[in-house]
């Protein structure tokens, strides 16, 4: 008696779940189907779901044009170096605030903190004229730059966190042992944060790949503009080819959804054990 | 006494975090002084420079009516994406955090959750532009259903809330990895007291999940609020603020106005404005958070 009415609590909760799975998805299935379909089918109504006729043409057109992988490779170029920035400053600065005894280290921490909140887009006037200035407009290193910025808070934050749990005895032990301080972080402490810095690159790694605003202010072009720009000029063009369009967006997600298949735990452990605090 | 301060502090700490410091410094402090800065002046043509006028942009700005339109909208766009974040986000984390014969199936669902997130701001306003077509999807089902026809993104009473909806649709990921996480950390004990005193799942959920969460809720809403009030890049691709200024929010008078028109004066005022109300938003709320943890303690 109770195993059936167990049975049946488990079959509603799988029921119910996968149906508002599907609903939450419906717009990225469709998309997905629709970058299958031979341009006169994205028209057809009642639309469909499926192609009738599966052709894998609007992707070969999309990834032939120069214009557009210059905008992967931009995105690449951008995403990766302030990634690699983004976790190196931000391992550094987390080991020094969660192993050194510092002066103020209270609302250091909790000004880091507050930086999360901080409308960034207010700086975008002074980051025109700055990049202007400076020579950095329509460059890669603006970009950069500014993406490791605002991803760099939290990254501090969870990588702070990350080092506190690892036990202090093995660097003294090390220290003791006549080892620099540079040296223990290198060779004892940054392997143990191995899934820290995973962890957080991918969360560095999503925000440069999927930030905009910055990006249109601080480019002129294909040139040096990355995925996201690309895809925002082509959203109300008048003649819009649905299937190339829906291609382009699965492309551009494609890389963000592989990273994301196989460090998701690093990632939901990353942020849930870091920012709820 | 110097010695004693060497004592208490490594000082060699702060060499580990000079480089984020200095980058932070530079990318923030400074740029924003410079905002401040020059929201008191104004470009002269004759002068060829920016000269002090006091507070001339911000009266100019307080009596621009696009300015009052534009903070409006900005308030409904945040009040209604905080609560539909929340709406879709607690939900699906209790579903999620409900016990699963299955932990790979639950994870499995989980990572399906999290898929929207991924997409960019762009790509998420081409795939629902594509729903939102006049002959799309989703009319094609409102027909079905016999209601009309509806612009979702052309109409002026239907725009800001489909932008909202899509808003929503991108971001209640994170809130919801964020709740999940909470209501994993509520200890199994409670719950098994409450069960032991006869409470059923709407009482558990209300006597115990709720009062353990609110902590974190208040904080989710912090956090929503801080990102949806300067929000710009998902309704910047779908509307430009149209039709008829309807999704106008403060982010794009803030560009308009500072790059497209080119003045840099005015520009930077909004920018102090709008680092004001949220300040102000912020404080109030925090001060009044912290008011009724106090009273309920």
């Amino acid at each position: 008696m109770r195993s059936h009415r167990q049975r049946i609590k488990h079959l509603l909760l799988y029921a119910s779940t996968t149906l508002i799975t599907l609903a939450v998805l419906f717009p990225v299935i469709f998309g997905f189907f629709t970058s299958f379909k031979p341009n006169p089918e994205t028209f057809t109504y009642p639309p469909k779901l499926m192609p009738q006729s599966w052709t894998i043409k609007s992707y070969t057109s999309v990834l032939s044009q120069q214009r557009y992988l210059r905008y992967f490779l931009n995105g690449y170029l951008i995403s990766i170096s302030s990634t690699l920035l983004c976790v190196f400053l931000g391992a550094l600065a987390g080991y020094g605030l969660s192993r050194f005894r510092l002066p103020a280290k209270r609302s250091l921490m909790l000004a880091i903190l507050a930086l999360q909140m901080f409308p960034g887009a207010i700086l975008m006037i002074s980051y025109f004229n700055l990049s202007r200035a400076l020579g950095l407009y329509d460059t890669y290193l603006a970009l950069i730059l500014i993406d490791t910025t605002f991803a760099l808070s939290l990254v501090i934050w969870l990588l702070k966190s990350y080092f506190d749990s690892i036990p202090v005895s093995l660097e003294e032990a090390a220290l003791v042992d006549g080892c620099s301080r540079s040296r223990a972080l290198l060779s004892i402490v940054a392997p143990l944060a191995r899934a820290g810095f995973i962890g957080t690159g991918v969360f560095a790694f999503i925000r440069a790949w999927n930030e905009f605003m910055f990006a249109l202010i601080l480019t002129k072009g294909p040139e040096r503009a990355p995925v996201t720009v690309g895809l925002a000029e082509l959203f109300g063009q008048y003649s819009i080819q649905w299937n190339g369009v829906m291609a382009l967006t699965v492309v551009a997600t494609f890389p963000l959804l592989i990273v994301f298949i196989f460090v998701q735990r690093y990632i939901i452990k990353g942020i849930t054990s870091g920012a709820v605090k | 006494m110097r010695r004693r301060f060497r004592d208490r502090y490594d000082m060699e700490g702060f060499l580990f975090l000079a480089p984020a410091l200095t980058l932070l410094v530079l990318s923030i402090a400074f740029p924003l002084f410079r905002v401040i800065q020059r929201s008191f002046q104004e470009y002269s043509a004759q002068v060829g420079a920016f000269q002090y006028v006091g507070l001339k942009q911000y009266q100019h700005l307080f009596s621009d009516p696009l300015f009052w339109i534009s903070v409006r909208n900005t308030f409904i766009f945040t009040i209604g994406s905080i609560a539909l974040h929340l709406g879709f986000a607690y939900p699906i984390a209790l579903l999620l955090n409900a016990r699963w014969p299955n932990v790979k199936i639950r994870n499995f669902f989980r990572g399906a959750f999290i898929l929207p997130f991924l997409f960019s701001p762009p790509a998420a306003a081409l795939l629902w532009g594509l729903l939102f077509r006049p002959l799309g999807p989703l009319n094609y089902g409102l027909s079905k259903l016999g209601v009309g026809q509806i612009a979702f993104l052309g109409d002026s009473s239907w725009a800001l809330f489909s932008v909202m909806l899509v808003n929503s649709w991108v971001y209640f990921p994170l809130y919801m990895i964020l709740i999940l996480g909470g209501l994993q950390s509520i200890p199994k004990i409670f719950y098994d007291a409450a069960r032991v005193d006869g409470a059923n799942w709407i009482q558990r959920f209300i006597y115990v999940t709720l009062p353990q969460m609110r902590t974190l809720v208040m904080t989710v809403i912090l956090i929503d609020f801080a990102t949806s009030f300067i929000h710009f890049d998902l309704v910047w691709t779908m509307t430009k603020g149209g039709p008829l200024r309807s999704t106008y929010l403060i982010s794009f008078f803030l560009y308009e106005k500072g790059l497209r028109n080119f003045r840099l004066g005015y520009g930077s005022a909004v920018g102090v404005v709008i680092a004001l109300i949220m300040a102000i938003c912020i404080s109030v709320y925090v001060f009044v958070a912290i008011r009724r943890e106090e009273a309920a303690v």
